[in-house]
């Protein structure tokens, strides 16, 4: 009785069934995503007020650029990891805190510098910093970190299967990432305030955003 | 019916594009897999018709989500998972609600005070404003809408009096008991 059930409901879907456009995988998604936000932002900050220039002292060009690279590499996780867990079986959801390294990372490596300052550093740059600061970088992040926030909530929505609230963590962390990683060539070069300004603005998002979200997709289910 | 992993592959990459034939002998050979790890976690046996159709639907819905370089069973587990997780925590819910009336019956509270709203001795008990609320809406059958309209106020007010009633009732009722 249950078996014809089944083959009459099999025969149903089979019926309905109609070419599909399959989604594109989490790499592509991941891309287009970030390339698209990073401009658009990249331009509108610059359009503001221009970037720094010089980028950074030469005795510090190493370092900023494992800097950048981090806040890169944390922002790629956390958005490729979010959009895997779009793709039913494609990562189990344990696995998503794995995207969260380099951020970690990131915070430790700003604090250890602040604690240990390098001597050159220290002395180095307060003028420039000054000059370069951008007045209001955090209400800035929290601004352009809405944007992909919503957009990705767009994909969140048209996708039947998510992971759990670990994809809106990695959602929201990866959005506001997004201007941070900017901020770090267009704002000022300064660890207390990097550390507290655009890291400490990602964090508070995070806190802030996720549990809003997915209250709001809870209702909208 | 049995396949390997592979021609379950070749088969969904088929019906992603819309092959009506391979697409039905994909979902009868994953039937038997999910029939036979499932089953055993759905409590009531009468239900596990209706939860694989539901798994079967879910699959239909999901087809556009499987990546062809990713392998084809954990996709089709992870759905079915999430559908008998929404089993489980519904079927949890509504054991949480059911207590043993005095004749030993299994009953559900929501239900019981849905039947004993007639019960003009309890009802009458409650305050006016929040009795008319339940009269309207659980007995007369208006929506929450012509309900609130009725009564001036806004819809919000209204479940909140509506459930406010409602929690009364049941904790008169679980008092009688």
């Amino acid at each position: 009785m249950n078996d014809t059930k089944h083959l009459n409901f099999i025969d149903d879907l089979a019926n309905k069934l109609k070419p599909v456009n399959v989604n594109w995988s989490a790499e592509k998604r991941t891309c287009f995503w970030f390339i698209i936000h990073c401009t658009w932002m990249a331009l509108l900050m610059f359009a503001i007020k221009p970037f720094r220039y010089p980028l950074v002292h030469e005795s510090h060009v190493f370092q900023f650029v494992f800097e950048a690279t981090l806040f890169l590499v944390g922002l790629v996780f956390t958005g490729y990891f979010c959009f895997l867990s779009f793709v039913p079986g494609a990562i189990k959801s344990n696995k998503i805190k794995l995207s969260l390294i380099p951020v970690l990372f990131l915070i430790i490596l700003f604090l250890y510098k602040i604690i240990f300052p390098s001597n050159t550093y220290s002395n180095w740059g307060w003028v420039e910093n000054y000059i370069t600061m951008r007045s209001f970088c955090e209400f800035e992040i929290m601004l352009y970190s809405l944007i992909p926030l919503a957009h990705i909530y767009y994909l969140i929505k048209k996708s039947i299967f998510i992971n759990n609230k670990w994809t809106f963590i990695c959602a929201v962390l990866s959005s506001s990432l997004i201007p941070a990683f900017i901020m770090h060539f267009a704002c000022a070069y300064n660890y207390t305030h990097i550390l507290i300004f655009h890291i400490g603005t990602t964090i508070l998002m995070t806190l802030v955003a996720t549990p809003v979200l997915f209250k709001i997709y809870k209702k909208s289910q | 019916m049995s396949y390997s992993a592979e021609s379950l592959k070749k088969m969904l990459i088929l019906s992603q594009q819309g092959d009506k034939d391979a697409y039905k002998n994909f979902l009868m050979s994953i039937l038997p897999l999910i029939h036979s790890i499932f089953s055993k976690k759905i409590f009531h046996k009468d239900d596990t018709s209706d939860v694989i159709q539901e798994i079967l639907l879910s699959i239909h819905k999901a087809l556009p989500s499987y990546d062809s370089k990713r392998p084809v069973l954990p996709w089709v587990l992870a759905i079915s998972e999430r559908r008998i997780i929404d089993y489980i925590r519904k079927v949890t819910r509504k054991n949480k609600n059911e207590t043993l009336t005095k004749d030993g019956s299994l009953t559900s509270f929501e239900d019981e005070a849905k039947r004993s709203v007639h019960d003009l001795e309890i009802l009458y008990k409650l305050p006016y404003d929040i009795r008319r609320a339940i009269e309207l809406t659980k007995i007369d059958g208006y929506s929450t809408k012509e309900a609130a309209n009725i009564l001036g106020i806004n819809e919000n007010a209204l479940r909140t009096r509506v459930s406010r009633g409602m929690s009364k009732l049941k904790n008169k009722m679980k008092a009688d008991l």
